[in-house]
């Protein structure tokens, strides 16, 4: 079995506290995409952004259970979080929240790019600077 | 109820108690435990003859002479003697052998072995049901062609391939036809008096046997050409030499006495507990059935899940305990070379999962696991950004 003791992914793979897709109104939100469809693999991750501060976040995916496990990790972490700490996201930095052996480096991959996508929405929408 | 319910038995089958029992008798110093090869005392005798009596169990169970019959490790080494031994026998006339593409890992390597000492091989490419196409049979015979092999039933999508009339085509021909019979021998009547098949190879724990236990049948005429890959003390005819493991061929035969006498019945409460998931799973939309579903094996379902990653349902069903495809592959993630040869696309044939019942599948596991299916298959499909997306997730 690919999930053992010895990493998380079960635990953020079965927290279903952040799945879905933030829709209010009136909240400024940012969405962006990774994967590919044509392979059956992606996310999308949804950010509620308040006075630069990400209020809430969510997260679809269809994708293995070591992407989905990110995406939770990633929603969970980055509520709360100013909108300019997105830059110093790192892929390192979600291998070791997950303990993910290297030969996966690549599914925390997909995460990492969805939140460079959502950098770059926020600085379009409002010339801020995400990057520390 | 025992959690993770186990419907997985196309893959392994708990070993049933009786044969236990019978197992036990030829292993310790107060049981049979002598060497069957010696004959100068009742220790030898009496394993001898256990030897004997699980040799007409199984020969009975598929009507064929008891001499036809050689004990091996289980399905692998059978179908590795039976195909090299052919081939090596046979290789003045002719360096070509059959199969399909379809076929178990344990004929497949054996022919890339093959093809790697100079022999060629066809892999015939199945129909979208799954079954050989006897034309496309026909057609690939040449006059080098020694053999053809081809599963009885199919170990992924469980389907059944009709040996009589794949028999005809190649007896026609003056070919041999091994079959692999590893997923059949508790499921179907195999009658080898009116079957026209050379060789056949059978698996001890695919029916509630132990593991290391398997038995080639060999039509007599060919048992003295074919080559063996095991020598030393000459035991079985010379053919598979090794010390008779006693208790493990007792144990078989007593699983083929259990097979005789309860098949009928076992087959028709499994088929109804499949039928009854099946409907289940039907009521979602996007699940598709890989293989016919009239020539099919009793116990199996094989089903591809649109909207799904294979890999998080399969986490997600953690009190079910089933596989992706063939267990003996399961530690690989390429999708299943079964699902790709009848034309399932890649994401299909990664989100697939293999449910097959047996003897110990209650009304209870099924009703529980037709559920659990249906509320996980929803869940993730809920999440998924490709599926239509509802907003009550």
């Amino acid at each position: 079995m690919l999930y053992n003791k010895y990493n998380h992914v079960q635990y953020y793979f079965e927290d279903t506290r952040h799945i879905g897709r933030l829709t209010e109104p009136s909240q400024t939100i940012y969405i962006s995409r990774a994967g590919i469809p044509e392979n059956g693999e992606v996310i999308e991750i949804s950010l509620a952004v308040k006075d630069l501060s990400i209020i809430n976040a969510k997260f679809l995916a269809q994708a293995s259970p070591t992407v989905v496990a990110s995406c939770a990790w990633l929603t969970n972490h980055l509520i709360g979080q100013n909108v300019d700490q997105l830059g110093q996201i790192t892929v390192q930095q979600i291998i070791q929240a997950l303990s993910l052996p290297d030969h996966q480096y690549h599914n925390a991959c997909l995460a990492y790019q969805a939140v460079q996508r959502l950098i770059l929405e926020i600085e379009k929408d409002g010339d801020k600077k995400c990057l520390a | 109820m025992r959690l993770p319910i186990y419907l997985d038995y196309m893959s392994t089958t708990p070993v049933d108690s009786a044969v236990r029992d019978e197992m036990l008798r030829y292993l310790t110093h107060e049981g049979h435990f002598g060497n069957p090869s010696s004959r100068t005392h009742i220790y030898g005798w009496y394993a001898e003859q256990a030897i004997k009596l699980a040799t007409q169990r199984l020969a009975k169970l598929i009507e064929a002479d008891e001499r036809t019959i050689i004990w091996t490790s289980g399905a692998t080494e059978s179908i590795n003697l039976a195909l090299k031994g052919c081939a090596w026998a046979y290789f003045r006339q002719g360096n070509h052998l059959i199969t399909a593409e379809t076929e178990h890992s344990a004929v497949l390597q054996t022919c890339r072995y093959l093809e790697r000492n100079g022999y060629e091989v066809t892999y015939l490419k199945p129909r979208l049901n799954g079954l050989i196409d006897l034309e496309q049979l026909r057609l690939a015979i040449k006059p080098e062609t020694i053999l053809v092999s081809v599963a009885h039933v199919n170990n992924e999508i469980g389907v059944i391939e009709d040996i009589a009339a794949i028999g005809q085509i190649v007896q026609q021909h003056g070919i041999l036809l091994h079959v692999d019979a590893a997923q059949s021998l508790d499921k179907l009547n195999i009658n080898l008096q009116t079957l026209p098949v050379d060789l056949m190879s059978f698996s001890g724990h695919k029916v509630y046997a132990p593991k290391g236990i398997g038995a080639l049948y060999i039509r007599t005429h060919l048992q003295s050409a074919l080559v063996p890959l095991i020598h030393g003390g000459k035991q079985q005819h010379g053919i598979r030499s090794g010390t008779l493991p006693t208790h493990q061929i007792a144990s078989m035969g007593v699983a083929c006495q259990l097979i005789s006498q309860n098949m009928k019945q076992e087959q028709s409460r499994i088929r109804q507990l499949r039928d009854q998931l099946w409907e289940q799973l039907q009521s979602l939309e996007g699940i598709h059935l890989n293989g016919s579903l009239t020539e099919r094996v009793v116990n199996n379902l094989n089903v591809s899940i649109s909207g799904v990653d294979g890999e998080s349902l399969l986490l997600s069903l953690k009190d079910l305990a089933l596989s992706s495809g063939s267990s003996c592959n399961s530690a690989n993630t390429a999708p299943s070379h079964v699902l790709r040869a009848i034309g399932r696309d890649i994401n299909l044939a990664n989100s697939t999962l293999r449910i097959s019942l047996g003897r110990l599948t209650t009304q209870k596991d099924i009703d529980y696991a037709g559920q659990l299916l249906i509320d996980k298959i929803t869940q993730l499909r809920k999440m998924s950004p490709l599926w239509s997306y509802t907003s009550d997730v």
